[in-house]
């Protein structure tokens, strides 16, 4: 019965939000309307009190902008196309250079068992996520900020010759990030992404820059970070085609410290998932 | 002869592209209004809906479908602005709730009018919880819709209805009371 009412309330809700009158659907359920008809009417209220079209120039030139930014990476792309791909979308070059092509791979796919196998770079994606467990002290904020630059988030890939490289995993959201607003929304964030060579890797690194947390409704306070580079040795896997996702659960609870002065300590303790996605 | 999974990332990238600017025209008035009632100033919700759009952009390389439709991928880079707005202007000791301007043309008494209702709802809705606020946001400013809301905050669409009706009913009596 509930369930039943608030589905009238949701669509009455967005029937109103496409622009049809309150009236209308009030009509559609007459055996609705005393309940209805005063939330709808607080609806109404709370959307009237906040009234507010944005200006058409201000909406003007952020369109300029966000056009302006599209363009940007779009030649972006385009300069990053290898030669041969800039030569081929021009038809002229494309019709000469075809046949020359169509000779030379006629002749490599003859030859080829003779001279080397197969060698194919495979590529997947890495997600390194975020998210939290709930702390104590009466703490209601805690922001994070991840070091912006090649010591941020890196993954390290094992090779051939046992020493392997860092790669970098560039942070893509907003940084730095609240923690306990992803505790309390339920939710996981994406910090950083990369697509990346498939294949094994090993290790895990992140530097935390700066916490800083909130007490109550108090002011936003630095935090003391003894150490804020943590590493974990944990061989996983990158498949080709496939989005490996790296969740870092911070254990807020465990994490963080407030000595009797009120002074906030952060060490972070970090359990480390890995995932594989489609 | 392009690679044929470079193509695939190619048209993809290029078909996001085209659906974020086809997003642009409906839903810069929604995210700026969704943020003019969470930061309560109109300059600074305009230019942060144009900066949703240009993050977007940014990251659209990140943005995976998975159910999360990209209008509401939009509103949860618009709560992360917001939230990253708001612990700037904490920081500042800026007064986060904006005054209604009187602006020449208009009634003095009409604005004062609508100052008074503005601090009335805003105070209503001060005694939501924080999801219940944000349900509404995302319903009545945003105008996405339950399903869209709950795939912001990871919850199923009839709890979403659920929590809206007890946040209205809760709205409604608040603002029925002369307190």
């Amino acid at each position: 019965m509930a369930d039943n009412f608030d589905r009238i309330l949701d669509e009455c809700i967005d029937r109103i939000n496409r622009g049809q009158s309150l009236e209308d659907c009030l009509a559609d359920y007459p055996e609705y309307v005393k309940q209805l008809e005063p939330l709808l009417r607080a609806m109404l209220q709370t959307q009237g009190a906040y009234s507010f079209m944005p200006s058409a120039n201000a909406k003007r030139g952020a369109r300029q902008h966000f056009n302006a930014a599209l363009e940007r990476l779009e030649r972006r792309h385009r300069e990053k196309q290898p030669l041969w791909t800039k030569l081929f979308a021009q038809p002229r070059v494309w019709a000469t250079v075809a046949a020359a092509i169509l000779i030379l791979v006629t002749g490599f796919f003859a030859l080829r068992p003779l001279l080397y196998p197969i060698v194919e770079a495979k590529t997947g994606i890495i997600e390194v996520r975020v998210t939290d467990a709930p702390p104590e002290y009466g703490i209601t904020e805690i922001w994070v900020t991840i070091l912006d630059s090649e010591e941020g988030v890196a993954v390290h890939k094992a090779g051939d010759d046992g020493d392997g490289v860092w790669i970098t995993i560039p942070i893509t959201e907003p940084n730095p990030f609240e923690l306990l607003s992803l505790q309390k929304e339920d939710l996981d964030t994406l910090l950083a992404t990369e697509e990346v060579t498939a294949g094994k890797y090993t290790q895990i690194r992140m530097t935390i820059e700066k916490v800083e947390v909130k007490i109550g409704d108090g002011d936003l306070q630095p935090a003391v970070l003894p150490s804020g580079k943590l590493k974990f040795v944990r061989p996983f896997e990158v498949f080709d085609g496939q989005t490996t996702i790296i969740l870092l659960d911070f254990d807020a609870d465990k994490s963080v410290t407030v000595t009797g002065g009120g002074k906030v300590i952060v060490k972070p303790v970090v359990k480390l998932s890995i995932q594989q996605g489609g | 002869m392009t690679a044929p999974a470079d193509k695939g990332k190619t048209e993809a990238r290029k078909c996001n592209e085209a659906k974020l600017a086809s997003l642009y025209e409906e839903y810069y008035d929604k995210i700026a209004r969704y943020a003019y009632v969470r930061i309560g100033d109109k300059t600074e919700a305009e230019d942060l809906a144009g900066e949703v759009f240009l993050k977007a952009l940014e990251s659209l390389k990140s943005y995976k479908e998975r159910g999360t439709p990209m209008q509401a991928w939009l509103f949860r880079i618009a709560h992360n602005l917001v939230v990253d707005h708001l612990r700037k202007a904490t920081k500042r000791k800026t007064v986060p709730i904006d005054t209604v301007q009187i602006e020449a043309d208009v009634d003095p008494a009409k604005a004062a009018e609508k100052n008074i209702e503005l601090e009335r709802v805003t105070k209503a809705m001060e005694q939501l919880t924080r999801e219940q606020r944000e349900v509404l946001r995302l319903r009545f400013f945003g105008g996405l819709t339950s399903k869209e809301a709950g795939s912001i905050l990871n919850k199923s669409d009839g709890s979403i209805r659920e929590m809206q009706r007890a946040a209205i009913e809760k709205l409604r009596r608040l603002l029925v009371t002369d307190y």
